[in-house]
């Protein structure tokens, strides 16, 4: 018995998710102390204590070394983690800039930002001279149609205002 | 050093252009000199909605600029009011209002905005609160309602529009008039609770006029909680009348962003107030079961003391605020 | 002959215009996430006063029509349902677009919507009154049953484990708890924070939960975000209309749930897919293939999706109670017109109504064609684009998609880290459907149950409030046999299946 192979069944992915659900329950189980109505509570209460007895039959199941099906991939990363990462930031990122860059700069940064997050090619001059300016015109295009013509009120931005 | 002292300057020559960028070039002579935002702090289709589009081909004809409606729903109106006081002063962009909701709301919890962080210049319609029962029910008159409450405590049933809500705090105040106690069934918005109504899963409807009028075919009211009978129907006697002193319902109003010059919030409350006067606009709302008052820049922080006690009130009653 | 001068005056150069102009854009519009046929149909309204009523509901009525359909797009290439209605579209579309056949998905989800469209229109034409009492019919404890059944599709849809499913499913409710509750005022789960006070939105939460994942993997590998057959196919239209000559009894069935739920006032389009979804999984003889990329999970959704259009409108239309939220949008631009709606409607003032009726089946049958075109380049570009901009492209409309939703920074946020959340738990086998649909069935159910069970009380007959009703009893049937037959089947497989990978060990 090698220590890959145990580490392949103890796979503890299980018990941690379960916990992280048990503590999610309890903590909205003490959120429905503070309703005033009584048809407030009845539903996320039941929900939660339904939740947090799926938990604990995970963890049984698991305890039990019982997969149920083959399909379960249980925890598996592969590839590139820091690309992933880097686009929620980039989009988090863009969402959170909105209100002080105004839509359409925070759209620009991240398009480009993500662009580059997403390349894999090599960057020839033609890559170089077309991408940015194909991204600019999906970006601007895109602010015209929600803004101008389905008349969404985009964020202008605090810190920079635009001429149209 | 060096480098800090230099962000410093640019951030500031940054704030100073940016500054000069945004200062509020508004005059009222000239206003409003392009279309005006209003942002409705619910979904499309429901009275809110309807009213500001009564308003819209109204306020181009009379002012020669649009309204460009938009909805920003969440929170039983909590995320748009929130927001309000942080959009553009410049007078061109304003909101709904709606009472009771921007009374109680702030009472329950911190929903990010208080009572007085809404700078409302003009309430200018309601929906004043009515029983409705389908036109085949056992209940001819306010008075078999009630007897038949009094024989069968708690087995009288009302759909209603949400909880806190004029509805609600209607029946409540009903409940202690009259003596009774019925069960209010709370529903998402006036549409569910005409369902429930009409599908006969209640007795009757703690509704509004408006329902009244959409439905002629299908209901009656028993009673109106009005001052005056409704002009569009002279036959429903007013909760007054019959000895009730209810006069409530749900009004609605326009808020603009805290910080807007007084010139012209004065200047919207006249240009509302206009619109209110016009007799084709006057029919068309009064059609769709809404009564018109007018409540004026001048006229609004009274208003909203004098109704905020009596919906403190009810709303302690009904348990929705400790 | 009334009925023929209402054809002819739907026919008129000026309503042709308008059907083809509306379902143009509005497949368009409800390709692109975030944007829905509810803000299409909103921001035509001003425009639409200056109209005869007839061609203002023709032009909404087809923008409606086309935005149901275009969610199949971003549903099929993307994994991203542009609209509600095409959740169970991802299903089995996204599965059919990874294995190469996305271009025969985006036709057969076509044939499926016009199917779906001609017959929600033809049951509005013919019998729009006396199908309006079926909204009547149903009650506070109906709706509680209708969401538990749509919820009991978790058990079904679960591909890993069940257990981790059920927990999903109820992450969902608890998700569709937050903010101010609809029915009782009170604010729950938002821990002070002002940013949660307007809850969860649902079509944010599906494009985070679906969309964001699919972004992820696509930055991880250098590879193409869809596998493409070396040979272009075109549109494989023979192919796809065989498919759907064979699914022929899936695609009527399918298209009457879809009209039946859509009869129901807030019940809508993604529970007319999920029930038509479950009911032609349930019936199928290649169960196991759905969800893996079954055409028949694409033809059942969109054609029960595009059905709900016409039984909206039945609602509507006949007793002043919108049946989705266009429809609200539309009665309101009606109302606004000083249209009377009831069942007058289709009586007095006939003309209007059947003029609109007809239009919608123009508008229909015009989305046969344009659908086509438009599904065809769609798919192209999906493929031919480089990684590098369909990426930022398609992370770019999330972003003013969602913030279009509500007009609000905070829901982006919110989309964005679901997205993530939804990314990390699918890495530890708990799908994203299961959340999803505790989200969307979560306050149907919730506020069922809660009038429910004030009424019941009130009148002193809880067991027959729950138990005592005919349809509640006909749903609960259905409840069962969905429930216990495959879920069974399922354990005791599961249990063999595992056994036997144990010994192999």
């Amino acid at each position: 018995m090698t220590t890959k192979s145990v580490a392949k069944r103890r796979d503890i992915s299980s018990p941690v998710m379960a916990a992280l659900f048990i503590a999610i329950g309890a903590i909205v189980i003490w959120d429905t102390t503070t309703y005033t109505d009584a048809d407030s509570y009845v539903f996320p209460r039941t929900i939660a204590i339904v939740m947090i007895g799926l938990s604990v039959l995970l963890t049984i199941q698991w305890f039990l070394g019982w997969k149920p099906s083959a399909d379960d991939p249980g925890a598996t990363v592969d590839k590139s983690i820091p690309r992933r990462v880097l686009l929620v930031i980039a989009m988090i990122g863009a969402a959170l800039a909105m209100p002080y860059l105004g839509f359409l700069i925070a759209g620009l940064i991240a398009f480009a930002a993500i662009m580059l997050i997403a390349m894999y090619d090599p960057w020839t001059p033609y890559r170089l001279a077309v991408y940015p300016i194909a991204g600019a015109i999906i970006v601007i295009g895109f602010y015209m149609l929600f803004s101008h013509v389905l008349q969404v009120p985009l964020p202008e931005g605090t810190m920079v205002t635009l001429p149209f | 050093m060096k480098f800090t002292t230099a962000i410093k300057a640019s951030v500031l020559s940054l704030g100073l252009a940016t500054g000069l960028a945004i200062a509020p070039a508004v005059h009222a002579d000239d206003y409003p000199s392009k279309s005006i935002n209003y942002i409705i702090p619910f979904g499309p289709g429901g009275e809110s909605d309807i009213s500001a589009r009564h308003q819209q081909p109204f306020f181009k004809k009379m002012f020669g600029q649009d309204l460009i409606i938009s909805y920003k729903p969440g929170g039983g109106g909590a995320v748009g009011w929130s927001q309000l006081n942080s959009m553009p002063k410049d007078g061109y962009t304003m909101m709904g209002i709606n009472l009771p909701h921007i009374i109680i709301k702030p009472l329950q919890k911190d929903v990010g905005f208080k009572t007085d962080d809404v700078d409302g210049f003009y309430i200018f319609h309601y929906t004043p609160d009515a029983i409705v029962v389908t036109a085949d029910s056992e209940f001819k008159s306010l008075k078999d309602m009630i007897d038949y409450a009094k024989a069968n405590p708690g087995k009288l049933t009302f759909s209603g529009s949400g909880k806190g809500t004029a509805n609600h705090l209607a029946q409540v105040t009903f409940d202690k008039l009259a003596g009774i106690k019925t069960t209010y069934v709370a529903f998402k918005g006036t549409g569910a609770a005409v369902q429930a109504l009409l599908g006969n899963q209640v007795k009757a409807e703690f509704g509004y006029t408006s329902v009244g009028a959409k439905h002629s075919d299908k209901v009656r009211m028993l009673a109106v909680a009005m001052e005056e009978r409704h002009p569009s129907f002279p036959d429903v006697p007013t909760f007054k009348e019959l000895g009730f002193d209810i006069v409530s319902g749900a009004y609605r109003g326009i808020a603009v962003p805290k910080g807007t010059p007084d010139d012209i919030k004065n200047k919207l409350s006249e240009m509302i107030g206009e619109i209110n006067k016009d007799a084709d606009f006057r029919k068309k709302m009064e059609a769709d079961g809404f009564a018109l008052i007018d409540v004026g820049v001048d006229k609004y922080a009274d208003f909203i003391a004098e109704k905020t006690k009596g919906y403190v009130e009810s709303a302690k009653e009904a348990g929705v605020i400790k | 002959m009334a009925a023929f001068e209402n054809l002819v005056a739907a026919f008129s150069p000026l309503n042709l215009l308008l059907a083809l102009g509306g379902v143009i854009a509005g497949t368009v519009i409800g390709s692109l996430p975030g944007l829905t046929a509810t803000m299409a149909v909103a921001v035509l309204v001003p425009i639409t006063f200056s109209m005869e009523p007839a061609s203002a509901l023709i032009l909404m009525g087809a923008i409606y029509t086309g935005a149901i359909y275009g969610g199949a797009y971003s549903a099929i290439l993307l994994n991203t349902p542009g609209t509600p209605s095409a959740i169970a579209t991802t299903f089995d579309g996204y599965p059919m677009a990874k294995n190469g056949d996305g271009d025969l998905a985006v036709t057969l989800a076509c044939i499926a919507s016009v199917v779906g469209g001609l017959v929600g229109a033809t049951f509005l034409l013919i019998l729009a009154p006396p199908l309006a009492s079926v909204a009547l019919a149903f009650g506070p404890v109906e709706y509680f049953w209708l969401a538990i059944f749509g919820l009991s599709l978790i058990a079904a849809l679960s591909e890993g484990n069940l257990v981790k499913a059920l927990m999903g499913g109820c992450l969902g409710l608890l998700l569709s708890a937050i903010g101010v509750a609809e029915v009782s005022a009170d604010i729950r789960l938002t821990f002070g924070s002002q940013v949660l006070v307007g809850g969860i939105e649902t079509v944010s939460a599906l494009i985070g939960l679906y969309c964001v994942p699919v972004l992820i993997d696509l930055v991880a590998t250098p590879d193409k975000h869809l596998k493409v057959t070396t040979e272009t196919k075109g549109i494989r239209l023979p192919e796809a209309l065989a498919i759907s000559w064979r699914g022929k009894f899936n695609l009527i069935r399918s298209s009457v749930i879809g009209t039946l739920v859509g009869i129901l006032p807030g019940a809508g389009g993604s529970i007319a897919g999920l029930v038509a979804y479950s009911e032609a999984r349930r019936t199928a003889k290649n169960q196991d293939e759905f969800g893996k990329g079954a055409p028949d999970g694409v033809q059942a959704t969109e054609s029960a999706n595009n059905a709900t259009v016409g039984g909206g409108f039945i609602p509507t239309l006949v007793l002043g109670i919108p049946g989705t939220p266009p429809d609200a949008v539309i009665l309101g631009a009606l109302l606004v017109q000083g249209v009377k709606v009831g069942p007058n409607l289709f009586t007095s003032e006939s003309s209007i109504v059947y003029t609109f009726i007809y239009g919608l089946f123009l508008a229909t049958i015009l989305m046969l064609p344009t659908g086509l075109i438009i599904g065809r380049y769609a798919y192209r570009s999906i493929i031919a684009i480089p990684k590098a901009i369909l990426v930022p492209t398609v992370a770019f409309m999330t972003l003013i998609g969602t913030y279009a939703i509500r007009n609000s920074v905070s829901d982006v946020v919110i989309m964005v880290i679901l997205g993530a959340i939804g990314w990390v738990l699918g890495r530890f086998g708990f799908s994203a459907s299961p959340i999803v649909l505790g989200l969307i069935l979560g306050s149907i159910a919730e506020q069922g149950f809660v009038q429910a069970w004030t009424i019941g009380a009130a009148t002193e007959n809880l067991t027959g409030m729950f138990f005592g009703r005919p349809i509640s009893l006909a749903i609960i049937a259905m409840i069962v046999i969905s429930l216990l037959g495959p879920s069974i089947v399922k354990l005791f497989a599961g249990r063999n299946a595992n056994a036997d990978g144990e010994e192999k060990q």
